[in-house]
């Protein structure tokens, strides 16, 4: 069973609780500062009410507990099970772990169960060696805040890494990365070499701000509506009816996923419109006389 | 009932998150499922939990909208409702009293020992709550099911212990990567939960929606793997009886549909996860293998998810422009064209053609080489007349000169 009480947040927090009244460091603003790091925005009322009253006789009106030991939850079955199914993927590579422990546990599913049908057919070459061993250099730099050097199609690069990304679509691992204030995207495949500097601080809080945003007008006819706002919803995206069947959308993207932007919304042909930027709207129309010189009839 | 935080059944909100998260501009009176009450509490319990991500927008009347930027989120947000579950109060005691009593895996203890210790906890806290035998009993019983206790039995007696803990610490990395990309992430989110996890992943092309239907998807999994029939309630009400078979799922819409083998039409069907309202398991069905291996031999055929096995194949071909400094293109077609074959015409085009059962789902990939496209040949001409007609509407939408003779 997926929905059960033992995975939820006030149950997390009643561990952390209990675990602060056994190390007699349990204060009220300790336990609003629990239920408000794990907890949902109305549940400090639920919580603190229910303590107050003992309707949970877990916590004592001092602060302590009857329990006697750190309060830990063993894995489920169905916990115990994903993770079977996890190691039935070929990225599992990647993470060089151990499955031992699972030896008499059925996965929850298999690779026979499920199908990404539209997923592009040149994705990364999760069981290569070198690939392997750049991909857990980078997460080793990640975690320790390292510089890293990078061999990318022949060149040497000095750079911090920000974040591994993945695209399903591409099945696809691409580096992003800052040096000097400028962002650089490398795909995970071209990295001939990857070796640790020196370690130094570092955060990054402007990787993806550069967000630019293009509006749309959308003609509901054979589910455009439905198909678009499924379509474009990993966008941050805004929406407004018009009329009956108008609809105005504005999406946000990345600069440097302009042209794939371009290539989604030619895909839903005239019943998607772009209205601004005017630049964009140059970029459409631009696809459309070369398909008028492509002579088809 | 007054209103709370905390649900028992998933169902109650699964609904509203995906009008919210996928649509974003129905206002109160626009959404209809059920009485303007219910869209109140509902929505209050979806702002609770995703307090960061609900936004609001007046025009006409105030909308609520789930505006989220996938590819700035290292974890999926709407796992968040998925923690929601509502209990008793003896539930979460008992939760913590039992697991506190079993504390490590050494610990081997009859119902009676359990149940004297539980009443020595209890004595500690003046208004005593009580436990009859048969709640524990039930208690015990669930969590031997759910895997976090077991049982021996020595003679007569039943022990009870908790069951080996497992080191996630070396899971981490894998953990917070397939919570996000892999079938039933929530349960990667269950278990990073209890881990401090930094997040170095992030995700392009996301599409996190798919976890609203987490439910439905493990009671297909779990017919799969048992190898049973299923009645599948659609959210119109009705009731189909079928083998699931396998689940598609897309990258570029997020859409997940299953496709099952139909008693009732003889045939492989397709379905929408988003669209079915609850599964129940029903008999073992002696004919999956042979059903999976009927769609294996037809999965080249099915571009998306529509099959219809006993209409005749559609032919699709395009001949598209490539000129010689232009092979990115190619091999943009070589990795987008699933099942289909490329041949080289000439210098500058090349030839796509598969054959399969349902043209329309291929016209909106044609689209995305609109500048290139020379030649179409469907077999279903009322189709291509169609591709060909939305393409002179977009020289009118766009105002390109010279459109009028084409």
């Amino acid at each position: 069973m997926i929905f059960h009480e033992i995975y939820g947040c006030y149950y997390l927090c009643m561990e952390k609780i209990i675990n602060h009244a056994l190390n007699h460091t349990l204060t009220q603003d300790k336990i609003l500062e629990i239920i408000n790091q794990y907890a949902f925005e109305d549940s400090h009322i639920e919580i603190m009410s229910h303590l107050k009253n003992q309707d949970w006789p877990l916590i004592t009106q001092d602060y302590h507990t009857p329990l006697h030991h750190p309060s830990t939850r063993p894995l489920t079955l169905l916990e115990k099970r994903w993770l079977k199914s996890l190691s039935l993927d070929p990225r599992i590579q990647l993470f060089s772990i151990s499955f031992d422990n699972l030896d008499d546990i059925e996965p929850l599913f298999t690779n026979d169960d499920y199908l990404i049908y539209d997923q592009y057919l040149d994705g990364d070459c999760f069981d290569d060696e070198l690939y392997i061993k750049n991909f857990q250099t980078i997460l080793y730099a990640l975690e320790n805040q390292f510089i890293l050097k990078v061999t990318y199609q022949n060149k040497q690069l000095i750079c911090h890494p920000t974040k591994l990304e993945y695209s399903l679509k591409d099945n696809k691992f691409r580096l992003k990365t800052s040096h000097d204030h400028f962002h650089k995207t490398l795909n995970l495949s071209k990295i001939t070499n990857c070796e640790l500097t020196q370690q130094t601080a570092f955060q990054d809080n402007k990787l993806y701000q550069n967000k630019q945003s293009v509006i749309l007008e959308l003609y509901d006819e054979r589910s455009a509506l439905e198909r678009a706002m499924m379509q474009f919803a990993d966008l941050q995206k805004k929406a407004e009816q018009i009329n009956d069947k108008t609809y105005r959308i504005e999406l946000f993207y990345q600069k440097e996923d302009e042209t794939e932007l371009l290539i989604r919304i030619l895909s839903f042909g005239p019943l998607l419109k772009v209205i601004e930027p005017q630049r964009f709207v140059q970029l459409i129309q631009e696809r459309l006389k070369l398909q008028l010189s492509c002579g088809l009839r | 009932m007054g209103y709370s935080e905390l649900i028992k059944h998933f169902d109650r909100i699964r609904n509203y998150m995906h009008e919210f998260y996928i649509y974003g501009f129905k206002d109160r009176n626009q959404i209809t499922h059920k009485s303007k009450r219910s869209y109140d509490n509902e929505k209050r319990r979806l702002e609770s939990y995703l307090k960061d991500f609900m936004s609001f927008q007046y025009t006409t009347s105030k909308t609520v909208f789930l505006s989220i930027d996938s590819r700035q989120m290292t974890y999926n947000p709407l796992y968040k409702a998925f923690e929601a579950k509502s209990f008793t109060h003896k539930d979460i005691t008992l939760h913590f009293y039992i697991l506190d009593i079993l504390y490590d895996d050494s610990q081997s203890l009859t119902f009676q020992e359990i149940l004297n210790k539980v009443d020595e906890y209890l004595a500690l806290f003046p208004q005593t709550m009580h436990f009859d035998e048969s709640t524990l009993r039930k208690k015990l019983k669930e969590y031997v099911n759910l895997g976090i206790l077991t049982t021996t039995h020595l003679g007569k007696q039943v022990y009870y212990q908790r069951t080996k803990p497992t080191d996630l610490s070396s899971y981490q990395y894998a953990l917070s990567y397939y919570s996000e990309i892999f079938p039933l992430g929530v349960i990667g989110h269950y278990m990073l939960n209890q881990l401090q996890s930094p997040q170095y992943f992030s995700f392009k092309h996301h599409y996190i929606s798919r976890a609203i239907d987490s439910e439905i998807m493990a009671k297909i999994f779990d017919a799969m793997k048992q190898k049973k029939s299923i009645y599948l309630i659609h959210h119109h009400n009705q009731s189909y009886h079928i083998v699931p078979l396998r689940l598609y799922i897309s990258s570029q819409n997020g859409r997940c549909h299953l496709l099952a083998y139909s008693y009732r039409y003889k045939q492989i069907k397709t379905f929408r996860i988003d669209h079915i309202k609850d599964i129940k398991l029903s008999e073992d069905c002696d004919c999956f293998d042979d059903y999976r291996t009927r769609l294996k031999q037809i999965e080249k055929h099915i571009w998306s998810v529509q099959c219809h096995e006993k209409q005749p194949l559609e032919h699709v071909s395009m001949t598209i422009q490539i000129l010689p400094h232009e092979q990115y293109v190619l091999q943009r077609l070589q990795r987008e064209k699933r099942h289909g074959t490329i041949t080289q015409i000439n210098d500058t085009s090349y030839e796509f053609s598969i054959d399969i059962y349902d043209t329309y789902e291929i016209l909106p990939w044609i689209r995305t080489f609109i500048g290139r496209i020379l030649k179409l040949n469907f077999s279903n001409r009322t189709i291509e007349n169609q591709f060909k007609e939305d393409i002179k509407k977009m020289y009118e939408l766009y105002q390109i000169k010279g459109s009028d003779e084409s």
